[in-house]
């Protein structure tokens, strides 16, 4: 049920794509529509408007 | 995307609840906030939310109405970002994601009400009482979708408006909510006295109903969260202060009705930028205030750290009465500049 609004929007990231999926398996965001963005706004809304896809930004902290 | 440390954060755009442990927008490329979505307590977050949520994004992305849209985001901030707030200078780095280095979401509101304090404003019922939940005004929200009235409480705003177990939500002061977070965006912008418009749908007809605010509505509900409100008590007074319970108050010999704060943690020397004022005047953990400035009636959390907000300005002294062991004894407490 989660999958098919989430798909709609942009999965986003700032760090290295190594660093951002060694940050994405610690704190365990599944990764369903791709590399996630990390503290990258800009880079976020640059991906928003190049698909024309929302944008969800989630704010949580690394635990 | 997800942000993980608040260094940076536009606070001309992202103006949310940060006593919170999720917070999320729904926005699009142009900036604009199709909602948000996360509250403080548990009864009011679901993964059914989050998704209906979400569903309720991508609808006002394929329809966007911009006019009804344009009040999601919030007026000018007074700190463009976090860290350039007097209260925030010292202690953050930017790519520090330790616990205290860190700029977390409750940082940000921290920090906004410490600078503000600082600079010597009295800070408003608003800044204290943030984003109050509909349950303010008697609505109960299914939190499964934010825009669902599950029930009115008696004797409330909302059931003098007129609201009904079962109504739809379609928009609140002109904007369409998607979750109870948006809700509280529109009562957060309310202000102290007036009222708050509904566009309301029932049984397929549209309705309008106004609730009226009177004074002190934003008070009904507590704001206070030792994990938060601490903090800052620790930064203005220098110590935590926790209201003695029935029991507590009996073994002191303390009536019901009297001030009973035990201080129940003080900043140590090792702590980054501690308040140590209360330290250095001879409070202790285990004191119990009976008294400050004069006042010695009962006060709530929320009323505690109102007084100390609204009440008393940097430089200040704090004049407390304390029982320790037994014996009342007189410590001024100096409140920083």
């Amino acid at each position: 049920m989660i999958i098919r609004p989430v798909l709609a929007f942009v999965a986003l990231t700032l760090l290295p794509v190594q660093d951002a999926e060694e940050l994405r398996r610690a704190v365990g965001d599944v990764p369903l529509v791709g590399p996630w963005i990390y503290d990258d706004v800009p880079a976020g809304f640059a991906e928003a408007k190049r698909t024309g896809k929302p944008l969800a930004v989630i704010f949580r902290c690394v635990p | 995307m997800r942000v993980i440390q608040g260094w940076g954060l536009d606070l001309s755009l992202f103006q949310f609840d940060g006593d919170m442990t999720l917070a999320v927008f729904f926005l699009n490329a142009e900036r604009t906030i199709y909602g948000r979505y996360g509250t403080k307590h548990a009864r009011d977050s679901s993964l059914e939310g989050l998704v209906n949520a979400a569903e309720g994004a991508l609808e006002l992305h394929r329809r966007p109405d911009k006019a009804a849209l344009a009040a999601k985001t919030g007026p000018a901030p007074r700190w463009r970002t976090p860290e350039v707030m007097p209260a925030l200078l010292k202690r953050h780095s930017k790519g520090d994601v330790s616990s205290y280095g860190c700029i977390h979401c409750h940082t940000v509101r921290e920090g906004e009400m410490i600078s503000r304090w600082l600079g010597g404003e009295s800070l408003p019922d608003r800044l204290l009482w943030q984003y109050p939940l509909p349950n303010v005004l008697g609505l109960n929200v299914e939190a499964k979708d934010g825009r669902t009235v599950r029930s009115v409480s008696n004797n409330t705003a909302a059931q003098a408006a007129g609201f009904k177990a079962g109504d739809a939500l379609v928009k609140v002061e002109g904007q369409p909510p998607i979750s109870i977070a948006d809700l509280q965006w529109a009562l957060h912008q309310a202000p102290e006295t007036g009222e708050v418009a509904f566009e309301v749908e029932r049984a397929g007809r549209p309705l309008k109903l106004t609730v009226p605010l009177g004074e002190g509505w934003r008070k009904r509900i507590p704001f206070h969260r030792n994990n938060t409100t601490g903090f800052l008590q620790m930064k203005v007074a220098g110590f935590f202060g926790d209201v003695l319970s029935g029991g507590e108050r009996q073994k002191r010999g303390l009536a019901d009705e009297a001030l009973g704060l035990r201080v129940s943690y003080m900043p140590s020397a090792k702590d980054p930028d501690p308040n140590l004022n209360a330290a250095r005047a001879g409070l202790r953990v285990g004191d119990v205030i009976t008294e400050v400035d004069g006042r010695k009636g009962r006060m709530t959390a929320d009323e505690w750290l109102a007084y100390l907000f609204q009440k008393k300005k940097p430089g200040e002294t704090l004049e407390l009465t304390v029982l320790r062991a037994g014996a009342a004894q007189k410590i001024p407490v100096p409140l920083p500049r």
